[in-house]
């Protein structure tokens, strides 16, 4: 706000003086240049995006991989060679993050809002009745964010283990965090990982057994 | 009238600095009130204050008294905070509702922690703030809490309080007086929610990783489940990653001594154990930390151990056992070898008076109950002091009166004495090198470092340099007979501020019987020298923004037009056209001019002013004579005009826009001379004074004098 604060008050009687014009001026040209901030906008003033730039407050990127997992009528697929169009991510029996959707920023010193949505469905084993459970997670720069991963993540504490337990359901997943980075190049995944069930016992898993992701986005906000 | 050869001239004097002794050269002048040293090396009027938040003709807003004043700039630089303790209330600034927010409030307030804070006009510091990397500390004083802002929350700093330990349950043997053989039957029980009697534990949570197994040498059994005991405790962890002080420890949960038959699984006769009553956390709490102890009885250690949060299926661990603030119970089934971590143990958060960052820590000093203690917290923690950290700097154990951060490291000051705290020469610890055992800080607020790396301050007696060649060096000598009039009573609640713009140290401070700050030492980091200045009555405090904008702030009451004094956050040396304040003369004083020989008379005739154009008006020419200050012997106030009469430059208000005659276009302001007819006839020594209520730029002045024979007025 420094429009609101000039140097100097030209008052009447005083010499029309050419510094002090200058004086009064600089600091609105320096803000201009790139030190607005929360105090020259109000709290709702950017709540179309057309009131902006593109690129000016919020560069927004985004991945996406569409899957068409089943024809009209017909049930969800039992294998990731039955969805119509498209390429299912598959889990694999090894217990460690897969990564689902990679996108890479390069990034000024910046808060990365990053939000990943999804869906999943599980394979029909032959021959078995549990599965095993499954987990998300978002991870940034090859670090998992903990507060991001479904499920708790905890076999011992947890009666439902693990991970999400969902006996096969379909279900539609969002998960999102906010996170400060510094300047560079950043890589932020949705991750994977098939966990344990309630009853510890890796004996199920199998190369049929798995879960499949269908149509995921990841879609990462610099907020300037 | 004398013709001018036989006058003297006094030489150009270009005055920047003041003195309060009687003899100095002419160069030195006697006061110089409400002038600031200009790029072009000028002195001009200065300007302002404008309040912070102008009056917009909507709501008043309605300041309580001033205690701090703060700017910072926050997540990463994006987030432009400032900060005013005016009142019971610590406000910041919402520029664009033109409005202040209550952050630290009383009950009822709707501030965002709604606390109560001690309004008070008694001697104290004024609310010390410092910035973090993450958020500010703020400190109020009279026995307050301190406490942390992020740009978005504010929450008490730390913790001040320990948590109540957990309770726990292990597995209970039916003794039927015979034999072991029912040790450990019935698992944990106690509590609602697993009331029944369970052998190893819960079978949801698997095989039981507690208890210490011993093979039994002889054959005769698979092996022995020894006698084991296990204790607890909790610790919190907040927000801004701070740690509580541990908790107590837990009652002793053990384990029966149990014989495990040939045949039996060793692993599977492990059991687990429960505890309950984990206490939650005051708000701001996100996780508790769940301490643990290996085996007491044969580990060899009674440590307390962290519990990861996460030790299986290779997910990233998380920073608390608990990372919620909600869970009561826990069903503890940890072998000893995955407890790696010793804990902290942190103290709980005193009350303090003053802080500074160093070394990658906050140290808190003035501690309530121990003010000679000084404290530093865990480097990233802010609010986390360990036990036995601390240290007492001055050997006599001398109340902490300042801390200050420098390039060299941390300045710990009594009010008789300095050190400088540095890194041991191991790099583990710190070590404190005494810098005066006399000279001291009495105001830590009244702390700066200027931009060639000195620093001043305040002391008992004077204001201090501390070069770090030269040493500490008392630089207010020429002033004496000002300083010496600070109140020494209120002197702590002095504060002051660097101003870049014309490298300037200002300190306000109260004089003789004044109860608030109301006279500004103005110390010319250029000139080396002194001035004064009164734009603003009585600030509380004052700070410097940390942008590229280097606005001076001050929590001050200020003399309105009308003379209605008001509190208010301002800003210094601006102006603007919706506020008005008061009219401020600024004036300049010479010494007693011939002071050295005034046993000779002499005649004052003429005094040329060296000024710069500035306002169609006129500056007072006063002269005094004679050592007599309260009688003038001469005035003019109307030839000392602040423009050029001879060749005016385009003014305000006059000029019209697209005139055609001269002048008509914007302009340099120029420097001009403008001579005024004194008349002080036969005097030892005589003073000019030079005052304006109108904005004044000087670039300095000389007189005519035609010395007499004979002597002065000599008894």
């Amino acid at each position: 706000m420094a429009w609101k604060y000039p140097k100097t008050r030209s008052r009447i009687a005083q010499p029309m003086d050419l510094d002090a014009l200058n004086e009064n001026f600089e600091n609105v040209v320096q803000e201009l240049q790139g030190n607005l901030n929360e105090h020259n906008w109000a709290a709702n003033a950017f709540t179309d995006a057309e009131d902006y730039a593109q690129g000016a407050v919020l560069r927004v990127r985004q991945a996406v991989s569409e899957v068409v997992p089943m024809a009209a009528g017909v049930g969800p697929p039992v294998n990731i060679g039955s969805v119509v169009s498209g390429t299912p991510y598959q889990t694999q029996p090894d217990f460690e993050w897969g990564q689902v959707v990679l996108q890479t920023v390069r990034t000024d010193a910046t808060v990365l809002w990053m939000m990943a949505s999804f869906q999943h469905s599980v394979s029909s084993p032959a021959g078995t009745i549990r599965r095993s459970g499954i987990q998300y997670a978002l991870r940034l720069d090859g670090t998992v964010l903990t507060e991001t991963i479904t499920g708790s993540g905890e076999r011992a504490t947890d009666t439902n283990g693990e991970g999400y337990d969902g006996d096969g359901t379909n279900m539609a997943f969002v998960i999102d965090a906010v996170i400060p980075v510094t300047a560079g190049p950043h890589q932020v995944e949705l991750v994977a990982r098939m966990a344990s069930g309630v009853a510890l016992n890796l004996q199920y898993l199998s190369d049929d057994d798995y879960w499949m992701i269908l149509n995921r986005e990841l879609l990462i906000v610099e907020m300037y | 009238m004398g013709y001018d050869a036989n006058r003297l001239n006094t030489g150009l004097l270009v005055l920047r600095v003041e003195s309060g002794r009687l003899l100095t050269p002419a160069t030195v002048a006697s006061e110089i009130v409400n002038f600031e040293l200009t790029p072009e090396g000028t002195l001009a009027s200065v300007r302002g204050p404008i309040p912070v938040l102008p009056n917009y003709g909507q709501v008043t807003f309605t300041y309580g008294r001033p205690h701090g004043v703060f700017h910072a700039l926050l997540m990463e630089g994006s987030r432009d905070v400032l900060l005013a303790h005016m009142g019971d209330t610590v406000w910041v600034l919402d520029g664009w509702s033109r409005t202040w927010s209550p952050l630290i409030g009383p009950v009822g307030s709707g501030a965002q922690l709604e606390v109560e804070l001690t309004d008070t006009d008694q001697p104290q510091y004024p609310t010390q703030f410092e910035q973090t990397p993450t958020g500010v500390i703020i400190v109020p004083q009279n026995r307050s809490r301190a406490y942390f802002y992020d740009g978005e929350l504010v929450l008490p700093l730390g913790y001040d309080r320990a948590p109540s330990p957990p309770k726990g349950y292990g597995p209970v043997s039916y003794e039927d007086g015979v034999s072991l053989g029912q040790a450990n039957y019935y698992g944990y029980t106690g509590t609602a929610l697993w009331p029944a009697a369970v052998p190893f534990g819960h079978p949801d949570f698997g095989f039981g990783q507690v208890g210490f197994i011993i093979p039994d040498a002889t054959g005769t059994e698979a092996g022995i489940l020894a006698h084991s005991s296990y204790q607890a405790a909790i610790q919190h962890i907040d927000y801004f990653g701070n740690l509580s002080p541990v908790s107590a420890r837990s009652n002793t949960v053990t384990i029966s001594t149990e014989l495990i038959p040939l045949g039996d699984i060793l692993d599977e006769q492990q059991h687990a154990l429960l505890w309950t009553s984990i206490p939650r956390g005051p708000e701001g709490t996100i996780g508790r930390i769940l301490l643990h102890s290996k085996d007491l009885r044969n580990s060899g250690t009674t440590d307390l151990y962290e519990v990861p949060g996460n030790m299986l299926g290779g997910t990233s661990g998380s920073f608390a056992t608990f990372p919620d603030n909600s869970t009561e119970f826990f069903h503890y089934n940890r072998s000893d070898s995955t407890l790696v971590t010793r804990t902290v143990e942190p103290i709980p958060v005193p009350t303090f008076k003053l802080c500074a960052m160093a070394f990658g820590r906050l140290w808190i000093a003035g501690v309530d109950g121990d003010p000679a203690v000084l404290i530093p917290s865990m480097p990233g923690r802010w609010g986390t002091f360990l036990k036995d950290s601390e240290y007492y700097p001055d050997p006599k154990g001398a109340e902490i009166t300042a801390l200050h951060s420098i390039r060299q490291g941390l300045l710990v000051f009594t009010a008789t004495s300095a050190f400088l705290f540095t890194v041991s020469d191991d790099g583990k610890d710190f070590q404190a090198t005494p810098l005066s055992a006399i000279v001291g800080c009495v105001a830590p607020a009244s702390i700066v470092t200027m931009n060639d790396d000195t620093t001043i301050w305040l002391g008992r007696d004077g204001f201090y340099r501390l070069d770090a060649e030269k040493g500490i060096a008392n630089i207010s000598l020429d002033i004496e007979p000002m300083v010496r009039r600070i109140n020494p009573v209120r002197a702590k609640q002095a504060c002051a501020t660097y101003v870049p713009r014309n490298r300037e140290y200002r300190c306000w401070a109260p004089l003789d019987g004044g109860r608030a700050n109301d006279m500004c030492f103005v110390f010319d980091g250029l000139a080396e020298g002194w001035r004064r200045r009164e734009d603003v009555e009585y600030p509380a405090a004052l700070c410097l923004s940390r942008d590229h904008r280097s606005y001076v702030f001050a929590a001050a009451k200020v003399k309105a037009t009308g003379g209605t004094i008001t509190n208010g956050v301002w800003l210094m040396d601006h102006e603007s056209l919706n506020y008005t304040p008061a009219v401020r003369t600024s004036r300049l004083e010479t010494s007693w001019i011939e002071a050295s020989r005034s046993k000779d008379v002499k005649s004052g005739k003429m005094v040329y002013l060296w000024l710069r154009e500035s306002e169609n008006a006129s500056a007072t020419i006063t002269v005094y004579r004679d050592w007599r200050e309260n009688t003038a012997s001469y005035t003019d106030t109307t030839n000392a005009k602040l423009i050029d009469p001879e060749d005016i430059p385009p003014l305000w208000g006059t000029t019209a826009y697209g005139q055609t005659t001269a002048p008509n276009k914007w302009i340099r302001r120029r420097p001009y001379w403008k001579k005024v007819s004194i008349f002080v006839p036969s005097c030892e020594v005589y003073k000019i004074v030079v005052e304006a209520a109108a904005f004044i730029e000087i670039l300095g002045l000389s007189m005519d004098e035609q010395p007499h024979g004979g002597s002065g007025r000599i008894p």
